[in-house]
């Protein structure tokens, strides 16, 4: 598709590759959880129309590595590049394949081994109104080397048209990544993220989200337990209101023994918004001594809202713990009541309900990320 | 505390017809409260009187089909819950309600600002001396410190729960507190905590609504007036003696028709 033709070879095979797959492979299907509740023509239009470039920047305070965008930083981090590339994320769909065969821009940071950064490394990515409708595909890499620590912001704004972006992760061993993600579509736009990381020995990754779209959002979190005693947390924050369609599906992929995972997730559906969650934890022939707890809650605000919440299990090994949850519901009559009865305001009681509702995933979101919602902490608050 | 002049009554309840989900609860309740007054109100199970707190407070779920409620002379029928609480009224719970994810603190702060100022930024307590005032508040009731970050009332002890609704209640400074069974279910350090918070509260000058199944409270907060309530309404109102009375005989006797009862010569005040 947009190959730029200064592209190292074993770029221009991978795309050539995925060209032909995503001009092969069937959309998916719509009896599995993946696609059950969001119209995979959604994340297709558009795409094959010769699409506009995102506004893609970077910014890190690095005392070694790699931090820079596309087309620039295949100079500058070609083996890191060469080696995880669309190996992590296959072109094995056609939304994966889609990507890989003609993304433009994307950013790539490379954390030396060793290296500790402090400051957050942020990735932000705007598809500007001027996108006319068209499919923009986005690409990104992020490489912690054995023993480093960073934290990642990555932000998307999607304001015309589709993004589909695909981020890929790599935590070596004993690697900690704390990886927050946002992603918001303007109205009539949509966006679809794909963020796939692999987890090495002892390593850890924590990835807070922010799904708020308000035309139609679609993130995947696919995190592979990769080896011995990796650990893997997920927490996300799904808002859905107006119009809007939020859906998140998050798979841990435990492949490996003695290692962690744990998913918690809020939903909050308002106006006519509908939120999806649809969580896959899978533990492989193997991976014995794991242990996955997922907890998903769903708050209904308006009757025409909606929230469907899907834990899955697919467990195939012994000595194995594993448990999820999921509940869904309106606001606490009773509650706002009490709250009432202290002389707050009603909305002012309904407003302190939902961010008490989403506190546990709230509070782990960078502040920059929590500050545009309606329900951010007051100073002093928390006690 | 008797006067001659004539003066507003902190809560007068005229003829107060209530229900639920189509049922008729209270039929007819008629109640005086003068300020500063202490009442108790004590009646079986079932027979109304959270209904009838929850009436007062203004809950959404139950509809008021006759009658009126005034609060220091203004009339509440048309203020909603909010309202009725900056007009200076106050619910303790029979059963608090857990807040998930909202800390005491931030609670609280929220509501002190509510209660000074109909709740505008400009009322706000400076944060230092919001928690000076609710950490020394806190060790008056017995609760301990670590309770200020906990969410709201949310894995409380049933008298945990109690001691925090009379905390609020001195934090909050009503006109009138309707204290809905405050004293059940508390071990003897707690039910004497309770006590001295709601005297603690008298002697500020809060009007006190005691509903209570037990005598033992009243050794401790001495009411004025206690009321009998029976399916619905007022039965008998008189002096503490009326208390002992029922702690002997229990409510039987009320009800039985040969016996008439004469509220008038129990002194109703
Ligand atoms: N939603 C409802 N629908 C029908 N009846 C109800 C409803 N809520 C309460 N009631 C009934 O109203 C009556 C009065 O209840 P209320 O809670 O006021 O009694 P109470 O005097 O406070 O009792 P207790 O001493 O046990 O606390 C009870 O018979 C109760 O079952
Ligand atoms: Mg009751």
């Amino acid at each position: 598709m947009n190959a730029n033709l200064d592209e190292p070879r074993w770029l221009l095979e991978r795309r050539e590759e995925a060209t032909r797959a995503a001009g092969t492979l069937p959309m998916p299907d719509r009896a599995a959880h993946r696609f059950r509740f969001t119209d995979p023509a959604w994340l297709w239009a558009g795409v094959g129309t010769g699409a506009d470039t995102a506004d893609v920047a970077v910014e890190a305070t690095l005392a070694a590595g790699v931090a820079g965008t596309f087309p620039g930083v295949l100079a500058s981090a070609g083996d890191a590049l060469a080696e995880f590339l669309g190996r992590l994320a296959r072109p094995d769909d056609p939304f994966l394949a889609f990507n890989l065969a003609s993304f433009t821009s994307g950013a790539v940071v490379v954390i030396p081994a060793g290296a500790r950064v402090e400051d957050p490394v942020r990735i932000r990515m705007r598809i500007a109104k001027t996108n006319q409708g068209t499919a923009c595909a986005v690409r990104n890499l992020i490489v912690l080397g054995r023993g480093a620590q960073a934290r990642v912001h990555e932000t998307l704004d999607v304001e015309d048209g589709l993004a589909n972006v695909v981020t890929e992760v790599v935590v070596a061993d004993g690697a900690r990544l704390e990886h927050a993600w946002s992603e918001e579509a303007g109205p009539g736009a949509a966006a679809f993220t794909h963020l796939r990381t692999s987890v090495g020995r002892d390593a850890f990754v924590s990835q807070s989200g922010l799904l708020s779209p308000a035309g139609r959002g679609k993130a995947e979190v696919v995190t592979t337990l990769a080896d011995r005693g990796s650990r893997a947390e997920a927490t996300a924050l799904i808002l859905a209101g107006g119009e809007s369609h939020a859906d998140l599906r998050v798979i841990e992929d435990h492949a490996a023994s003695d290692a962690t995972s744990r998913v918690l997730v809020r939903a909050v559906a308002s106006g006519g918004g509908r939120a999806v969650f649809t969580g896959l934890l899978r533990v492989r022939e193997g991976a014995s001594g794991s242990e996955t707890y997922e907890e998903a809650r769903g708050l209904l605000r308006s009757p025409e809202a909606s929230a469907d919440l899907l834990p899955e299990l697919e467990i195939l090994t012994h000595d194995v713990r594993a448990s999820h949850g999921a509940a869904v519901g309106p606001l606490d009559e009773e509650a706002r009541y009490y709250l009432m009865s202290r002389g707050l305001g009603a909305e002012e009681a309904e407003a302190m309900l939902v961010r008490g509702f989403v506190g546990p995933v709230l509070d782990r979101l960078p502040s920059e990320f929590a500050a545009r919602l309606p329900w951010a902490p007051a100073a002093g608050e928390n006690g | 505390m008797m006067s001659l002049a004539p003066e507003t009554p902190l809560l007068a309840v005229r003829d107060l017809w209530a229900g639920i989900d189509g049922k008729t609860i209270l039929k007819g309740v008629n109640l005086v409260v003068r300020p500063g007054e202490v009442h108790a109100i004590m009646g079986r199970n079932g027979s109304g009187k959270s209904t009838l707190a929850h009436v007062l407070m203004g809950h959404p779920a139950y509809e008021v089909t006759r009658g009126d409620v005034f609060l220091d002379g203004r009339d509440l029928r048309d203020l909603d819950v909010t309202e009725r609480a900056r007009a200076g009224l106050f619910l303790g719970f029979q059963y608090p309600v857990a807040i998930p994810g909202v800390p005491v603190t931030g609670f609280l702060r929220a509501a002190l600002r509510a209660r000074r100022s109909g709740g505008s930024e400009s009322a706000d307590v400076p944060v230092r001396e919001f928690r000076r005032t609710l950490l020394g508040a806190m060790r008056e009731a017995g609760i301990p410190e670590d309770f200020a970050s906990r969410p709201v009332n949310e894995g409380f002890s049933g008298g945990e729960k109690k001691r925090l609704e009379v905390l609020q209640m001195l934090m909050l400074k009503p006109r009138l507190a309707i204290l809905d069974e405050t004293d059940s279910g508390l071990d003897i350090d707690a039910l004497k905590a309770v006590a001295d918070g709601i005297n603690r509260g008298i002697a500020a000058g809060i009007g006190v609504l005691l509903i209570t199944h037990y005598q033992r409270i009243l050794d401790h907060v001495k009411p004025d007036v206690v009321h009998v309530f029976l399916d619905g309404r007022v039965a008998l109102s008189g002096g503490p003696e009326v208390a002992r009375e029922l702690e002997e005989r229990g409510y039987e006797w009320l009800e039985a028709p040969g016996e008439a009862v004469n509220p008038a010569s129990l002194g109703t005040r």
